[in-house]
């Protein structure tokens, strides 16, 4: 479970430096539907969202991963960057874990 | 000696046709099994009571309720659904054998010309689609879940009867049978770790039910108000329990899984339409 944790946590940092690296034009969009967001929030914000997108169609989303991608909404519509920021960590890591669960042995004979 | 060939290769096609048959009856018979060595005074026929045989108190509501059932206007609208003719002037009657009667326990099925699962919802939608009507969303309990609540009174008594014949339907069943053993949501449960494994184990308030004869009668009226429940709105119910987001009611991954976990039901006799916690 722990490794999987880092995992997400590398899989959202690594992002976050690719977003710096990328620098802000990648993310114009982004930037553009929310003005006032650091660069670093709206990738973040993106990424949970894509990340959550894909635990769905595996049909492994967890709702601990929607619930904290809604907050990362509310927090981007307040322009809470911070906020935003945090909750889509805890989003992008629970449908990180939900996809990897489908890894598990079977269960239950 | 091209006989010969023939022969063999025959006998081959016959073992092979055997094989894909074992194995689901195995399985179902392991499942079985396991429920019968750890309650064994619970009646086979009986475990369509689910949770209920663990407990002659709610066994005892249950009867009460059944007795005159308060939603049984419900399905009296859902007689009328079936009744009423189409716009060509057909009716669903005309679109299943013995006008509808002993037909849902053959559901779920595997269609060979489409390789997929088919619900008994999908046979009415079906059926409504062939003679020009829009199709009833799967979710849409006011339709579709009033419909079935009446259809499938119809074959109250027949015994569930699921087949997998063919390497394609085995497949659908396989899926199926990854799903209900496959561990989802933040809880981290599979289907069976509940409903194989802890059966007759107390979760928060609840018995947990065997999963053979979960299947045979739906829709089930839930709780204080009586909420009308497909079998796969329940299945929709029990992963959100473990907080996963619900697959799509009447998607492709819920009717594996209802062909997999209908076969579990085989010999059961269906009643529909009745009351649950
Ligand atoms: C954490 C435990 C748990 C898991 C996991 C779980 N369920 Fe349940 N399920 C329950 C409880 C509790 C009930 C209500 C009591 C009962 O009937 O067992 C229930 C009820 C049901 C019922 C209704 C039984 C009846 O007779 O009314 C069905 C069908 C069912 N579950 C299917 C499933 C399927 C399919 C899955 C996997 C997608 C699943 N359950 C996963 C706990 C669970």
């Amino acid at each position: 479970m722990n490794v999987l944790r880092i995992a997400a946590r590398m899989a959202v940092g690594g992002s976050l430096l690719l977003g710096g690296v990328l620098g802000s034009g990648v993310h114009a969009a982004d930037d553009a539907a929310n003005p006032s967001l650091t660069d670093e929030a709206s990738l973040a914000l993106a990424n949970a969202t894509s990340v959550v997108e894909k635990a769905k169609v595996k049909g492994a989303l967890w709702t601990t991963a929607t619930g904290a991608l809604t907050q990362a909404q509310e927090a981007a519509k307040k322009q809470d960057s911070a906020a935003v920021i945090q909750h889509a960590a805890v989003a992008s890591e629970q449908a990180f874990l939900g996809m990897a669960q489908l890894g598990y042995p079977l269960m239950g004979n | 000696m091209k006989k010969l060939i023939w022969l063999i290769s025959c006998l081959g096609c016959l073992g092979a046709v055997a094989n894909v048959q074992a194995s689901p009856e195995d399985d179902r018979r392991s499942v079985v099994q396991g429920v019968q060595k750890k309650f064994p005074d619970i009646k086979f026929e009986d475990y369509v009571h689910g949770a209920l045989a663990f407990s002659p108190d709610a066994k005892a509501q249950y009867d009460a309720v059944m007795t005159f059932p308060p939603y049984d206007a419900e399905i009296e609208k859902g007689a009328k659904l079936w009744e009423t003719s189409f716009k060509n002037g057909k009716r669903y009657a005309d679109c299943f054998p013995r006008s509808g009667k002993n037909v849902a326990g053959n559901y779920p099925m595997f269609d060979e010309k489409t390789k997929k699962v088919v619900t008994f919802e999908m046979a009415l939608n079906q059926c409504r689609t062939a003679n020009g009507e829009a199709p009833y969303k799967h979710s849409d309990m006011n339709t579709m879940g009033l419909l079935t609540a009446y259809a499938r009174t119809l074959s109250d008594g027949m015994r569930m009867n699921i087949k997998v014949e063919g390497k394609d339907a085995l497949a659908a069943y396989e899926s199926g049978k990854r799903f209900f053993h496959q561990r989802r949501g933040q809880l981290n449960f599979s289907c069976a770790g509940c409903h194989i494994s802890n059966v007759g184990n107390v979760l928060r308030t609840e018995y947990l039910s065997m999963a053979p004869g979960q299947a045979t009668h739906w829709p089930a009226f839930r709780g204080g108000d009586y909420s009308l429940f497909t079998l796969q709105r329940r299945y929709a119910a029990c992963n959100q329990m473990v907080r996963l987001v619900p697959l799509e009611i009447g998607g492709e991954e819920y009717n594996n899984l209802e062909y997999y976990h209908s076969y579990l039901s085989n010999g059961l006799p269906l009643q529909a339409s009745v009351f649950r916690k």
